[in-house]
């Protein structure tokens, strides 16, 4: 039996500039005191953490000036600041001192192609190519604690959308799709896992919540397209759990048609919009031969009053 | 207390405006000042979608400095943003563009656009000041690129879209409540600043330089202007707000939840609750907080 913990974050939604009139109209973006806080929390717990995962829309759009600052997030060298090493040379904060495994998933927002939200960007492959190399363009598998002696392995999907043809009139901003030949890809890396590292069990990490809607409140606008295919795929190849964001709102719920398929969706880890869940999400993992035996979570909630994460929430 | 007139060192706000100029704001402002110029500019970069902006291949800096006119974007650039800040803005300019490319991809399915627009070549935007971006109905020329563009992307639009682009097209942006939440986002950024001026005296014991010669510090300017991406050449309205915000903050020295700041004799002094900025610690998070999935 091993115990795997995980950081859950998603949805940073991180900007260059501009940051204030996005949120005049209403759009979700991050909060620099909210990131900092991150940062920070990630800084403190460094050693009680096994790996962080993303779950997609860390850049607000996948424009070079967003990307980059994004990315910045992830690799900017941080300990300039006198008893602050989460602070890079500009007081931005960072990631950097953090030394395991960050495993990320792009999202819609990351794939926007221009200020028109058009789908399918690549700029997002090339800035996070450190972190999101995928077989194939959509799947990229990760084991933890390592490769060679996996006990979990994370199967992160890209099911983001590939045109505009392929969503509703205004889908193409809040909606994706599960690709038949991204489901393949996801099912064959699930059983070549299961058949090259036995003792590893699996779990799916993608951007979108799948049957989200059965559960709490989504806007069509928002939905991911043939989740039904996904969560029979996964009950058919015994994964359990998938972890996602993508909604803003932290829900954990069952699904598929013996419920057999637990989803753990974040909120988001960095917007403070209204009544959004701005929370990030420790998981703990308990695996025993290629299964997971336990999994359970525990959300810390963003308190505006004194700008860090918390375990009570205040707002 | 500090004067107004002291509080804000508008030169150095001047100064990273005029390192940070070649914006988007600069470049719709080229646009819309200099068609010959523009597209020169526009000849220069691989390639600009939806009218002004910068999207593959280059970036905005890239361009302004590769037209060698740096100067003469900033001329144009004084002249063309004025009230930017509380009229025209991000999601205004966005909202402008989608009607347009719908318009557009209606245009293209009733076979209009090859005779109306793809013979003229025409650079996107260049009649609309910054300050009309207000009128989502304004005319549009399009380029022969954003044509391609529509053509490439879009699907034809059924009835749903059209009675989408028919609620677009009643929607009025409202001066007055976005005004309001200026002013709200102002007090909620000198509340985080100071917030995390404490924060940052919680972590290191030392208090953190805010005022130095009777005007706030380079460090503190250099904060607030991050923090409220200020306008160089028009940041009057948002100074007056911060000011009121700033005095009301410290002349009240109201008790937060971590504490309080003290503003007195031209000092600043923080007094902190023991339990305030406390970063949880995994081991010692309760049990009953984990919820099993």
């Amino acid at each position: 039996m091993a115990i795997v913990r995980l950081l859950h974050l998603s949805d940073l939604h991180i900007v260059r500039e501009n940051r204030l009139l996005y949120q005049i109209n209403g759009l979700s973006v991050y909060d620099p005191d909210a990131l900092r806080a991150l940062a920070q929390f990630v800084h403190v717990n460094r050693d009680a953490i096994d790996a962080i995962l993303i779950s997609g829309d860390i850049a607000h759009a996948g424009l070079r000036s967003d990307l980059s600052r994004a990315v910045e997030f992830f690799v900017s060298p941080g300990g300039f600041s006198p008893g602050e090493p989460w602070l890079d040379a500009k007081r931005k904060p960072t990631l950097k001192t953090f030394q395991k495994p960050i495993i990320v998933v792009p999202g819609n927002h990351d794939r926007y192609d221009g200020r028109l939200g058009l789908p399918n960007g690549k700029l997002f492959d090339g800035y996070f190519s450190s972190f999101w190399r995928p077989h194939g363009g959509a799947i990229q598998p990760f084991s933890l604690p390592d490769e060679n002696d996996a006990l979990l392995t994370i199967i992160c999907a890209d099911f983001t959308l590939e045109t505009f043809k392929d969503c509703v009139p205004f889908g193409h901003w809040g909606q994706g799709m599960v690709y038949r030949k991204r489901l393949l890809k996801l099912i064959e890396h699930t059983r070549q896992i299961n058949s090259t590292k036995p003792n590893s069990a699996i779990i799916w990490m993608l951007h979108f919540a799948p049957k989200f809607e059965d559960h709490c409140q989504l806007n069509f606008f928002m939905r991911l397209l043939d989740s039904d295919s996904l969560i029979h795929q996964a009950e058919k190849t015994g994964v359990q759990y998938l972890v996602c964001g993508h909604t803003h709102h932290y829900a954990i719920y069952k699904t598929g048609t013996n419920q057999a398929v637990k989803i753990h969706c974040a909120g988001t880890s960095a917007c403070i919009v209204g009544t959004e869940d701005t929370s990030i999400h420790l998981l703990e993992i308990e695996t025993a031969k290629s299964s997971v035996e336990k999994f359970r979570c525990v959300p810390l909630w963003w308190n505006p009053a004194q700008l860090i994460f918390q375990t009570v929430r205040t707002n | 207390m500090l004067s107004k007139d002291v509080c804000f060192n508008i030169d150095s706000v001047g100064q990273r405006c005029l390192d940070e100029v070649c914006d988007f704001r600069g470049i719709l402002a080229l646009l819309s000042k200099n068609k010959n110029f523009a597209e020169d500019i526009w000849d220069r970069v691989p390639m600009l979608e939806g009218g002004g902006y910068v999207s593959r291949g280059c970036d905005a800096e890239s361009v302004v400095y590769a037209s060698g006119a740096k100067e003469f974007l900033l001329r144009l650039y004084r002249d063309a943003h004025n009230d930017y800040f509380i009229q025209p803005n991000i999601g205004r300019y966005l909202f402008f563009q989608r009607l347009c490319l719908l318009e557009l991809s209606h245009h293209y399915w009733h076979n209009q656009v090859a005779e109306s627009v793809s013979s003229e070549l025409t650079i996107p935007l260049p009649e609309i000041r910054v300050s009309k971006l207000n009128d989502p109905l304004l005319k549009f020329t399009a380029s022969p690129r954003l044509v391609t563009l529509v053509k490439n992307h879009m699907v034809k639009p059924d009835e749903m879209a059209v009675e989408i682009l028919k609620q677009m097209r009643k929607m009025r942006p409202d001066a007055d409540s976005q005004k309001q939440e200026i002013e709200t986002i102002v007090s909620v950024e000198v509340e985080n600043f100071l917030t995390d001026l404490a924060k940052r005296f919680s972590i290191s014991g030392e208090p953190p330089l805010i005022t130095s010669d009777q005007r706030f510090s380079p460090e503190t300017c250099s904060e607030i202007i991050d923090r409220l991406e200020l306008d160089a050449y028009n940041p009057t309205p948002v100074l007056d707000l911060l000011y009121k915000e700033l005095t009301e903050f410290l002349s009240r020295s109201r008790e937060r939840e971590w504490g309080k700041i003290i503003f007195k004799d031209s000092k600043f002094t923080f007094l902190l609750r023991d339990d305030a900025f406390k970063i949880p610690v995994i081991s010692s998070i309760n049990e009953d907080l984990w919820v099993s999935l």
